[in-house]
């Protein structure tokens, strides 16, 4: 613990300089993670995939950021900015939750490998896209919860609504993160590739 | 036409998000989207809320015809319009606020209601960057077109990754640099400085922005209170 605080410790605070830095990778992060989720809302089915999609893309800025700004509250600064962007262009308040308390956790996870460490970064990643994915999920399976007390007090055909019911919010929901998680992952990894081949020759990291 | 206090605005929308999301019923929601719209058109966006309600009407009379269909095709339908439904307040008020709330305007309601300094520039600098990215992103598709690496269907399908390391790879670069450039001329105005902030935008609470705020209150209440009613719970 001694070791850790030596390095994530109070000498390096944010100054203005890493405020710009998050803020402009921030916007990235949230146009591309937005222009996936609206080409994703064309059906239905792949709306609920669309955190999946968009967590490829955004892997290369979220670690670019994590590289730039190693230094203590970097992850919940840019979730809450993303979180009120999203409140405010009206997402709901379900949306900008997941994206605060995935920060949150993902600022714990990096915490432990002293935002340094590429491993505990892209678990940290795959945790916020999994909470974003939560959130803009919860509102569907808030819709069939409701429907399924409204059918039911009628006392009509509850079963298949209770059926409905236990799929969207039992596999699909566990589909929806694994397939999160695990594009999260690829998209961490596609930033080590990248990293090695563009970024570190231009002298960016 | 009138105009809201900022931090008003932001108030309302908060309750607005609990209100919309706390009432799903068909007739508490619209009374609550009508509330809406009234308080939208006195706001001066009089095509906006005609575009919504237009939407809403229709989505409602969707989930009508629906119910006539067998049980299970109405319940699967009634939970897309059901979120339809109860998402399209939030994304009216959402856009009426952006269209009438400048960016200087809110950076200072935020000051203003002593949100963290460091949540204020770095949401400053994100509402900032976007015209710029446009711009860059313009520069980079001419760029790109020169190369023939263009938004064409036969790049997208034989060669999507170089397509997406062309924009990418320039984009993250730039924004680099220009992160650089800007906390640089920042730094050297003084963002730096701790002490208190004066502002040009001063912010003054109106009479009409107690009424309507007291309007909303009460609904939200006297809503709420109706649910109760209703479903026994809140």
């Amino acid at each position: 613990m001694s070791n850790q605080k030596r390095t994530v410790g109070n000498s390096d605070k944010m100054k203005a300089k890493d405020f710009i830095t998050l803020g402009i990778f921030t916007a990235l992060f949230f146009v591309v993670v937005m222009v996936c989720i609206f080409a994703c809302a064309v059906t239905v089915v792949t709306y609920a995939f669309g955190p999946a999609i968009a967590a490829i893309p955004g892997g290369i800025i979220y670690m670019l950021m994590r590289v730039k700004v190693p230094k203590i509250g970097s992850i919940l600064l840019s979730g809450v900015v993303i979180g009120v962007i999203e409140f405010l262009i009206g997402a709901g308040w379900p949306c900008a939750f997941g994206f605060i308390i995935g920060a949150l956790l993902a600022e714990f996870i990096s915490r432990m490998g002293s935002y340094k460490n590429f491993w505990s970064n892209a678990i940290g990643y795959v945790v916020y896209m999994s909470c974003f994915a939560l959130g803009t999920f919860w509102p569907v399976i808030m819709m069939t919860n409701y429907i399924d007390s409204m059918t039911s007090s009628n006392g009509v055909d509850s079963a298949f609504m209770e059926q409905l019911y236990g799929f969207i919010s039992g596999p699909m929901l566990i589909a929806i993160i694994a397939v999160t998680f695990i594009a999260g992952m690829l998209g961490s990894l596609l930033t080590k590739i990248l990293f090695k081949k563009h970024f570190k020759k231009a002298g960016i990291i | 036409m009138f105009v809201i206090d900022t931090r008003m605005k932001l108030i309302l929308f908060v309750m607005i998000n609990f209100m919309v999301f706390g009432l799903k019923d068909f007739v508490l929601g619209s009374i609550c989207f009508i509330a809406i719209c009234l308080l939208v058109l006195l706001m001066g966006q009089k095509k906006r809320v005609c575009k919504y309600a237009i939407f809403y009407i229709v989505i409602v009379l969707i989930q009508e015809v629906c119910s006539y269909a067998p049980q299970s095709i109405y319940s699967i339908v009634s939970i897309f319009t059901l979120f339809i439904r109860v998402m399209i307040p939030i994304v009216l008020f959402a856009s009426t606020f952006i269209a009438t709330t400048k960016v200087n305007e809110m950076i200072a309601a935020m000051y203003s209601l002593r949100i963290p300094r460091s949540i204020v520039i770095t949401f400053a600098m994100t509402l900032r960057f976007f015209p710029t990215f446009g711009e860059e992103m313009r520069n980079i598709y001419d760029a790109m077109k020169l190369r023939g690496i263009t938004f064409s269907l036969r790049n997208i399908l034989t060669r999507p990754f170089i397509l997406l390391e062309a924009m990418f790879v320039p984009i993250i670069m730039r924004s680099a640099s220009i992160s650089e450039e800007l906390s640089a001329s920042a730094i050297t105005r003084g963002l730096d400085n701790p002490e208190k902030r004066s502002s040009f935008v001063i912010f003054k609470i109106h009479k009409s922005d107690v009424l309507v705020l007291s309007i909303f209150v009460t609904l939200f209440i006297l809503l709420f209170y109706y649910k109760y009613k209703i479903y026994g719970r809140v």
